[in-house]
C-alpha cells in the first residue's frame, strides 16, 4: 500500500494529474470497520492545461515506469489493482475537493470524507454499495448532519428516505 | 449527560438497564473504531480477501491478493 501511495503522489509531482482522492471501500477503513474490495478506487483531476485529459495519459506515463498489467479491476500498481476514476459528476468533483490528507506509514494520501463516501455509495447504489451504507450509518464517525447536507445539495433525499424506510427502519438500526 | 441521567432516574428499571447497555455498546463501538490503526484495518482486509478468493476459485475465477502491509 505504501508504494503504491508513493506512486499516486509522484503522478502528481510529475504533473500527469493535478490531483487524486481516495474513495470506495479503501477510503472507508479510515472511518469504519473493513469490507471487501478488489480494487483501490482513486478519483483524479487533470491540470487545467492539459490538452487531452484522459486516463490513456495516465497509462501511458505509468508503461514509462513499469507498471502495464491490467486486471478486471484495474492497473496493478506495486500489487494493487488501481482504478482510476475522473471526478466529474457534482458530487465527486465536490468530495474530491472536500478530501483531507491523511499519513499512511509515513506517506501522505488525500482520502475522501466519511460523509461523501456514504453519499456516493448511495447515489452509486450497487448491492455492495447498499451493504456499506447500512453499516455506515451505523457508524458513530459519520456525521449525520453533514451526510444530510450533502444529500440535499445533490438530489439524493428522495433516493435518501426511500433507501431509509427499506433498509434502515425496518431493520431496526 | 445531564439529559441521560434524568432517563435514567425518571424511566422504569427495565428500560434504564437497556439504555446504559445501548450506551455501553455505542461507547465500545467508538472506541474500536479509534483505536485500530490503518494497518491493522488493512490487514483485517487482506483476511477478508482470501476468504473471498478461495470461494471465487472454487467459481474459477482467480484473483490477485494484495501485498502485505510490510512488503
Amino acid at each position: 500500500m505504501k508504494r503504491t501511495l508513493e506512486v499516486l503522489n509522484s503522478l502528481v509531482n510529475d504533473r500527469v494529474i493535478e490531483g487524486y482522492a481516495i474513495g470506495g471501500a479503501v477510503a472507508a477503513i479510515f472511518y469504519t470497520e473493513p469490507s471487501e474490495t478488489a480494487d483501490l478506487d482513486v478519483f483524479i483531476t487533470f491540470p487545467a492545461d492539459t490538452l487531452l485529459a484522459s486516463l490513456d495519459v495516465i497509462y501511458d506515463h505509468l508503461r514509462t515506469i513499469g507498471f502495464e498489467t491490467f486486471e478486471q479491476e484495474g492497473i496493478v500498481i506495486e500489487g494493487i489493482p488501481v482504478q482510476f476514476l475522473p471526478a466529474a459528476t457534482p458530487l465527486l468533483l465536490d468530495a474530491f475537493r472536500d478530501a483531507h490528507e491523511e499519513n499512511i506509514a509515513g506517506v501522505p494520501a488525500r482520502i475522501m470524507r466519511f460523509e461523501h463516501l456514504a453519499a456516493i455509495m448511495l447515489a452509486t447504489g450497487r448491492a455492495k454499495d447498499k451493504l456499506r451504507l447500512t453499516q455506515s450509518w451505523e457508524s458513530p464517525s459519520l456525521d449525520r448532519e453533514k451526510f444530510h447536507e450533502i444529500c440535499l445539495k445533490h438530489d439524493l433525499q428522495t433516493k435518501w428516505e426511500n433507501f431509509h424506510a427499506k433498509y434502515i427502519e425496518n431493520s431496526g438500526v | 449527560m445531564q439529559n441521560i441521567s434524568k432517563i435514567l432516574e425518571s424511566e422504569s428499571q427495565p428500560l434504564a438497564l437497556e439504555f446504559q447497555k445501548a450506551l455501553a455498546v455505542k461507547s465500545r463501538q467508538r472506541r474500536l473504531a479509534e483505536a485500530r490503526s490503518f494497518k491493522e484495518k488493512y490487514e483485517t482486509l487482506l483476511a477478508i480477501q482470501h476468504r473471498s478468493s478461495i470461494i471465487l476459485e472454487r467459481r474459477g475465477i482467480h484473483r490477485r491478493i494484495w501485498p502485505a502491509w510490510n512488503e
